[in-house]
Protein backbone atom coordinates (compact mmCIF):
# COMPACT_ATOMS: atom_id res chain seq x y z
CA UNK A 1 0.00 0.00 0.00
CA UNK A 2 1.33 3.42 -0.86
CA UNK A 3 1.43 6.21 1.68
CA UNK A 4 -1.30 8.09 -0.17
CA UNK A 5 -3.69 5.15 0.33
CA UNK A 6 -2.95 4.72 4.04
CA UNK A 7 -5.51 6.07 6.44
CA UNK A 8 -4.40 9.13 8.36
CA UNK A 9 -4.75 7.20 11.64
CA UNK A 10 -2.46 4.39 10.40
CA UNK A 11 0.07 6.89 9.13
CA UNK A 12 0.13 8.83 12.41
CA UNK A 13 0.42 5.70 14.52
CA UNK A 14 3.16 4.23 12.32
CA UNK A 15 4.98 7.55 12.03
CA UNK A 16 4.25 9.94 14.91
CA UNK A 17 6.83 12.31 13.44
CA UNK A 18 4.35 13.27 10.72
CA UNK A 19 2.01 14.91 13.24
CA UNK A 20 3.78 18.30 13.30
CA UNK A 21 3.96 18.20 9.50
CA UNK A 22 0.19 17.72 9.30
CA UNK A 23 -0.40 20.55 11.75
CA UNK A 24 1.96 22.81 9.82
CA UNK A 25 -0.16 22.18 6.72
CA UNK A 26 -3.26 23.17 8.69
CA UNK A 27 -4.67 19.62 8.78
CA UNK A 28 -6.79 18.82 11.83
CA UNK A 29 -6.22 15.05 11.47
CA UNK A 30 -4.38 14.45 14.79
CA UNK A 31 -7.08 13.43 17.26
CA UNK A 32 -9.83 13.64 14.63
CA UNK A 33 -12.65 11.09 14.72
CA UNK A 34 -12.43 10.75 10.93
CA UNK A 35 -8.70 9.93 10.84
CA UNK A 36 -9.24 6.13 10.84
CA UNK A 37 -11.48 6.40 7.80
CA UNK A 38 -9.77 8.90 5.53
CA UNK A 39 -6.71 8.26 3.43
CA UNK A 40 -3.85 10.71 3.01
CA UNK A 41 -5.04 11.28 -0.55
CA UNK A 42 -8.58 12.10 0.61
CA UNK A 43 -7.29 14.42 3.31
CA UNK A 44 -5.15 16.31 0.82
CA UNK A 45 -8.15 16.63 -1.44
CA UNK A 46 -10.45 17.77 1.38
CA UNK A 47 -8.01 20.52 2.38
CA UNK A 48 -7.26 21.55 -1.18
CA UNK A 49 -3.59 20.61 -0.87
CA UNK A 50 -1.40 19.26 -3.65
CA UNK A 51 -0.98 15.57 -2.79
CA UNK A 52 2.60 15.46 -4.05
CA UNK A 53 3.66 18.39 -1.88
CA UNK A 54 2.07 16.85 1.20
CA UNK A 55 3.63 13.43 0.51
CA UNK A 56 7.06 14.96 0.05
CA UNK A 57 6.80 16.82 3.34
CA UNK A 58 5.51 13.71 5.13
CA UNK A 59 8.38 11.68 3.70
CA UNK A 60 10.84 14.28 4.88
CA UNK A 61 9.51 14.20 8.45
CA UNK A 62 12.21 13.38 10.95
CA UNK A 63 12.23 9.62 11.49
CA UNK A 64 13.77 9.78 14.97
CA UNK A 65 10.38 9.62 16.65
CA UNK A 66 9.70 5.97 15.86
CA UNK A 67 11.33 2.69 16.77
CA UNK A 68 14.05 1.66 14.40
CA UNK A 69 13.75 -1.93 13.34
CA UNK A 70 9.98 -2.02 13.60
CA UNK A 71 9.52 -3.77 10.30
CA UNK A 72 5.78 -4.13 10.76
CA UNK A 73 5.36 -0.47 10.06
CA UNK A 74 3.41 0.06 6.88
CA UNK A 75 5.46 3.20 6.41
CA UNK A 76 8.58 1.22 5.58
CA UNK A 77 7.34 0.76 2.06
CA UNK A 78 7.08 4.49 1.77
CA UNK A 79 10.81 4.86 2.28
CA UNK A 80 10.61 6.77 5.56
CA UNK A 81 13.37 4.60 7.00
CA UNK A 82 15.76 5.89 4.44
CA UNK A 83 17.94 8.46 6.19
CA UNK A 84 18.04 10.39 2.96
CA UNK A 85 14.34 11.01 3.42
CA UNK A 86 15.32 13.76 5.83
CA UNK A 87 16.81 15.81 3.05
CA UNK A 88 14.51 18.68 2.30
CA UNK A 89 13.57 18.72 -1.35
CA UNK A 90 13.71 21.90 -3.36
CA UNK A 91 10.27 23.17 -4.23
CA UNK A 92 10.71 22.45 -7.93
CA UNK A 93 11.54 18.83 -7.23
CA UNK A 94 8.45 18.06 -5.25
CA UNK A 95 6.36 15.64 -7.23
CA UNK A 96 2.73 16.23 -7.90
CA UNK A 97 0.21 13.48 -8.17
CA UNK A 98 0.33 12.64 -11.83
CA UNK A 99 3.14 14.46 -13.53
CA UNK A 100 6.21 12.47 -12.66
CA UNK A 101 7.61 13.24 -16.08
CA UNK A 102 7.26 16.98 -15.81
CA UNK A 103 8.86 17.74 -12.49
CA UNK A 104 11.80 19.59 -13.86
CA UNK A 105 14.27 17.42 -12.00
CA UNK A 106 17.25 15.56 -13.34
CA UNK A 107 16.69 11.83 -13.81
CA UNK A 108 18.61 10.87 -10.70
CA UNK A 109 16.58 13.20 -8.52
CA UNK A 110 13.35 11.93 -9.96
CA UNK A 111 14.10 8.32 -9.21
CA UNK A 112 15.11 9.35 -5.70
CA UNK A 113 11.74 10.99 -5.24
CA UNK A 114 10.04 7.99 -6.75
CA UNK A 115 11.71 5.89 -4.08
CA UNK A 116 10.51 8.22 -1.37
CA UNK A 117 6.94 7.91 -2.51
CA UNK B 1 -30.38 -18.30 27.93
CA UNK B 2 -27.12 -18.28 25.96
CA UNK B 3 -24.54 -20.93 26.79
CA UNK B 4 -21.93 -20.07 29.45
CA UNK B 5 -19.55 -17.60 27.83
CA UNK B 6 -15.96 -18.32 26.90
CA UNK B 7 -13.45 -16.13 28.85
CA UNK B 8 -12.12 -15.03 25.46
CA UNK B 9 -15.12 -12.71 25.07
CA UNK B 10 -13.63 -10.49 27.77
CA UNK B 11 -10.43 -9.99 25.78
CA UNK B 12 -10.23 -6.55 24.27
CA UNK B 13 -12.70 -5.19 26.81
CA UNK B 14 -11.17 -2.10 28.42
CA UNK B 15 -12.66 -3.02 31.82
CA UNK B 16 -10.59 -6.22 31.86
CA UNK B 17 -7.45 -4.95 30.13
CA UNK B 18 -4.19 -6.32 31.51
CA UNK B 19 -5.75 -9.32 33.28
CA UNK B 20 -4.26 -12.78 32.88
CA UNK B 21 -6.23 -15.79 31.64
CA UNK B 22 -6.94 -16.98 35.19
CA UNK B 23 -8.47 -13.65 36.21
CA UNK B 24 -10.54 -13.50 33.02
CA UNK B 25 -11.87 -16.99 33.70
CA UNK B 26 -12.77 -15.92 37.22
CA UNK B 27 -14.58 -12.82 35.92
CA UNK B 28 -16.52 -14.75 33.34
CA UNK B 29 -17.51 -17.42 35.86
CA UNK B 30 -19.21 -14.74 37.98
CA UNK B 31 -20.99 -13.14 35.01
CA UNK B 32 -24.59 -13.68 33.97
CA UNK B 33 -25.19 -13.66 30.23
CA UNK B 34 -28.50 -12.29 28.98
CA UNK B 35 -30.07 -11.48 25.63
CA UNK B 36 -32.12 -8.33 25.12
CA UNK B 37 -34.16 -8.07 21.91
CA UNK B 38 -34.16 -4.72 20.16
CA UNK B 39 -36.49 -2.23 21.86
CA UNK B 40 -36.42 -3.80 25.32
CA UNK B 41 -35.03 -2.27 28.51
CA UNK B 42 -31.85 -3.63 30.10
CA UNK B 43 -32.56 -1.61 33.24
CA UNK B 44 -34.68 1.39 34.14
CA UNK B 45 -33.91 4.76 35.71
CA UNK B 46 -34.51 4.73 39.46
CA UNK B 47 -34.38 0.95 39.84
CA UNK B 48 -32.02 -0.44 42.47
CA UNK B 49 -28.67 -1.04 40.77
CA UNK B 50 -28.21 -4.72 41.35
CA UNK B 51 -25.34 -5.28 38.93
CA UNK B 52 -22.54 -3.96 36.77
CA UNK B 53 -22.93 -4.51 33.04
CA UNK B 54 -20.83 -5.03 29.93
CA UNK B 55 -22.12 -5.24 26.38
CA UNK B 56 -20.91 -8.16 24.26
CA UNK B 57 -22.87 -7.48 21.12
CA UNK B 58 -25.45 -4.98 19.91
CA UNK B 59 -26.04 -1.36 20.93
CA UNK B 60 -27.55 0.14 24.08
CA UNK B 61 -28.84 3.67 24.47
CA UNK B 62 -28.46 5.31 27.89
CA UNK B 63 -31.20 7.89 28.25
CA UNK B 64 -32.07 9.99 31.27
CA UNK B 65 -35.52 11.52 31.81
CA UNK B 66 -35.90 14.76 33.77
CA UNK B 67 -38.75 15.57 36.17
CA UNK B 68 -40.50 17.42 33.32
CA UNK B 69 -40.33 14.37 31.07
CA UNK B 70 -37.56 15.78 28.84
CA UNK B 71 -35.16 13.06 27.76
CA UNK B 72 -31.42 13.34 27.24
CA UNK B 73 -29.38 10.67 25.50
CA UNK B 74 -26.33 10.35 27.73
CA UNK B 75 -24.44 8.03 25.41
CA UNK B 76 -24.61 4.96 23.23
CA UNK B 77 -22.85 1.84 24.45
CA UNK B 78 -21.13 -0.40 21.91
CA UNK B 79 -19.71 -3.93 22.07
CA UNK B 80 -16.98 -4.25 24.69
CA UNK B 81 -18.09 -1.26 26.77
CA UNK B 82 -19.21 -1.31 30.38
CA UNK B 83 -22.38 0.48 31.45
CA UNK B 84 -24.64 0.89 34.47
CA UNK B 85 -21.76 -0.01 36.75
CA UNK B 86 -21.21 3.24 38.61
CA UNK B 87 -24.51 3.10 40.50
CA UNK B 88 -23.17 0.19 42.55
CA UNK B 89 -20.60 2.60 43.97
CA UNK B 90 -22.83 5.67 44.30
CA UNK B 91 -26.43 5.80 45.51
CA UNK B 92 -27.38 2.29 44.43
CA UNK B 93 -29.97 3.45 41.88
CA UNK B 94 -29.59 3.34 38.09
CA UNK B 95 -29.37 6.99 36.99
CA UNK B 96 -30.86 6.39 33.53
CA UNK B 97 -32.67 3.90 31.33
CA UNK B 98 -30.63 1.47 29.25
CA UNK B 99 -32.53 0.44 26.13
CA UNK B 100 -31.39 -2.09 23.53
CA UNK B 101 -31.50 -0.30 20.17
CA UNK B 102 -30.31 -3.45 18.40
CA UNK B 103 -30.52 -7.08 19.51
CA UNK B 104 -28.05 -7.29 22.39
CA UNK B 105 -26.07 -9.78 24.42
CA UNK B 106 -24.75 -8.49 27.73
CA UNK B 107 -22.93 -9.80 30.73
CA UNK B 108 -23.78 -8.55 34.18
CA UNK B 109 -22.09 -9.03 37.52
CA UNK B 110 -24.13 -8.80 40.72
CA UNK B 111 -22.88 -5.89 42.85
CA UNK B 112 -21.19 -8.22 45.36
CA UNK B 113 -19.42 -10.12 42.57
CA UNK B 114 -18.19 -6.92 40.90
CA UNK B 115 -16.87 -5.57 44.19
CA UNK B 116 -15.17 -8.87 44.95
CA UNK B 117 -13.55 -8.95 41.49
CA UNK B 118 -12.23 -5.43 41.99
CA UNK B 119 -10.86 -6.32 45.41
CA UNK B 120 -9.08 -9.38 44.08
CA UNK B 121 -7.90 -7.74 40.86
CA UNK B 122 -7.27 -4.03 41.44
CA UNK B 123 -6.55 -3.66 37.71
CA UNK B 124 -10.33 -3.91 37.13
CA UNK B 125 -10.91 -0.98 39.48
CA UNK B 126 -8.14 1.02 37.80
CA UNK B 127 -9.60 0.22 34.38
CA UNK B 128 -13.04 1.32 35.57
CA UNK B 129 -11.54 4.58 36.84
CA UNK B 130 -9.93 5.21 33.49
CA UNK B 131 -13.21 4.48 31.65
CA UNK B 132 -15.12 6.77 34.00
CA UNK B 133 -12.46 9.46 33.59
CA UNK B 134 -12.79 9.28 29.81
CA UNK B 135 -16.55 9.58 30.01
CA UNK B 136 -16.32 12.47 32.46
CA UNK B 137 -14.05 14.28 30.05
CA UNK B 138 -16.52 13.64 27.24
CA UNK B 139 -19.39 14.99 29.34
CA UNK B 140 -17.33 18.05 30.26
CA UNK B 141 -16.84 18.68 26.56
CA UNK B 142 -20.55 18.28 25.94
CA UNK B 143 -21.39 20.64 28.78
CA UNK B 144 -19.06 23.24 27.33
CA UNK B 145 -20.56 22.73 23.88
CA UNK B 146 -24.11 23.13 25.19
CA UNK B 147 -23.10 26.24 27.13
CA UNK B 148 -21.07 27.96 24.44
CA UNK B 149 -21.54 26.56 20.96
CA UNK B 150 -24.13 27.26 18.37
CA UNK B 151 -26.34 24.33 17.64
CA UNK B 152 -24.78 23.35 14.30
CA UNK B 153 -21.43 22.77 15.98
CA UNK B 154 -23.06 20.74 18.74
CA UNK B 155 -24.78 18.49 16.21
CA UNK B 156 -21.56 18.10 14.24
CA UNK B 157 -19.69 17.19 17.44
CA UNK B 158 -22.35 14.65 18.38
CA UNK B 159 -22.04 12.95 14.98
CA UNK B 160 -18.24 12.93 15.26
CA UNK B 161 -18.44 11.31 18.69
CA UNK B 162 -20.66 8.61 17.21
CA UNK B 163 -18.23 8.15 14.32
CA UNK B 164 -15.40 7.71 16.80
CA UNK B 165 -17.42 5.07 18.61
CA UNK B 166 -19.18 3.30 15.76
CA UNK B 167 -17.89 4.65 12.45
CA UNK B 168 -17.59 2.34 9.47
CA UNK B 169 -16.08 3.15 6.11
CA UNK B 170 -18.55 2.64 3.28
CA UNK B 171 -18.39 3.54 -0.38
CA UNK B 172 -20.33 6.78 0.08
CA UNK B 173 -18.30 7.95 3.08
CA UNK B 174 -18.39 7.10 6.78
CA UNK B 175 -21.47 5.46 8.22
CA UNK B 176 -22.62 5.51 11.84
CA UNK B 177 -23.16 1.81 12.20
CA UNK B 178 -26.32 1.55 14.29
CA UNK B 179 -29.90 2.81 14.18
CA UNK B 180 -29.85 6.51 15.00
CA UNK B 181 -32.91 8.74 14.77
CA UNK B 182 -33.04 12.52 14.49
CA UNK B 183 -34.78 12.51 17.87
CA UNK B 184 -31.71 10.73 19.32
CA UNK B 185 -29.47 13.46 17.91
CA UNK B 186 -31.75 16.13 19.40
CA UNK B 187 -31.59 14.43 22.78
CA UNK B 188 -27.79 14.22 22.56
CA UNK B 189 -27.35 17.88 21.77
CA UNK B 190 -29.95 19.59 23.96
CA UNK B 191 -31.97 20.87 21.05
CA UNK B 192 -35.26 20.10 19.36
CA UNK B 193 -36.17 17.58 16.70
CA UNK B 194 -37.15 20.50 14.49
CA UNK B 195 -33.69 22.06 14.74
CA UNK B 196 -31.92 18.76 14.07
CA UNK B 197 -34.14 18.14 11.04
CA UNK B 198 -33.52 21.63 9.69
CA UNK B 199 -29.77 21.32 10.23
CA UNK B 200 -29.44 17.84 8.75
CA UNK B 201 -31.60 18.83 5.77
CA UNK B 202 -29.33 21.79 5.12
CA UNK B 203 -26.27 19.53 5.33
CA UNK B 204 -27.94 17.04 3.02
CA UNK B 205 -28.50 19.85 0.56
CA UNK B 206 -24.76 20.55 0.67
CA UNK B 207 -23.95 16.86 0.22
CA UNK B 208 -22.27 16.67 3.64
CA UNK B 209 -24.49 13.96 5.13
CA UNK B 210 -27.11 11.54 3.95
CA UNK B 211 -29.64 10.35 6.47
CA UNK B 212 -32.34 7.77 6.18
CA UNK B 213 -34.93 7.22 8.87
CA UNK B 214 -32.45 5.45 11.16
CA UNK B 215 -29.14 5.66 9.32
CA UNK B 216 -26.60 8.44 8.95
CA UNK B 217 -23.77 8.49 6.43
CA UNK B 218 -21.24 11.31 6.42
CA UNK B 219 -20.43 11.86 2.77
CA UNK B 220 -18.01 14.73 3.25
CA UNK B 221 -16.20 13.88 6.49
CA UNK B 222 -13.93 16.89 6.38
CA UNK B 223 -16.82 19.30 5.87
CA UNK B 224 -18.44 17.99 9.05
CA UNK B 225 -15.15 18.33 10.96
CA UNK B 226 -14.83 21.88 9.63
CA UNK B 227 -18.27 22.74 11.06
CA UNK B 228 -17.52 21.08 14.40
CA UNK B 229 -14.12 22.72 14.81
CA UNK B 230 -14.86 26.04 13.12
CA UNK B 231 -12.12 25.38 10.57
CA UNK B 232 -11.79 27.64 7.55
CA UNK B 233 -14.27 26.73 4.80
CA UNK B 234 -13.32 23.87 2.51
CA UNK B 235 -12.03 25.06 -0.85
CA UNK B 236 -14.43 23.82 -3.49
CA UNK B 237 -12.38 22.27 -6.24
CA UNK B 238 -15.34 20.86 -8.11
Amino acid sequence: MTVSDMTMADLMSARPAVVPVLLRHGLACPGCAMAPFMTVREAADAYGLELGVLLADLAAADSSGSDAGDDQSPASEGGFRNPRARIALPEACRPSESDDDRMGCADGERSFIGYLL
Amino acid sequence: MPPPPDPAILRGMPLFAGLDAGALAEAVALARPRRHPRGTAVFAQGEPAAAGHALIDGRVKIVQTGPDGQQVVMRFIGPGEMFGTLAIFTDGLYPADAVAVADCVELSWPAAAMTELMDRHPAIARNALSIVGGRLRELQNRLREVATERVERRIAHALLRLVRQAGRRVEAGVEIDFPLSRQDVAEMTGTTLHTVSRTLSAWEGQGIVESGRQQVVIRKPHALVAIAEDLPPVPDRG
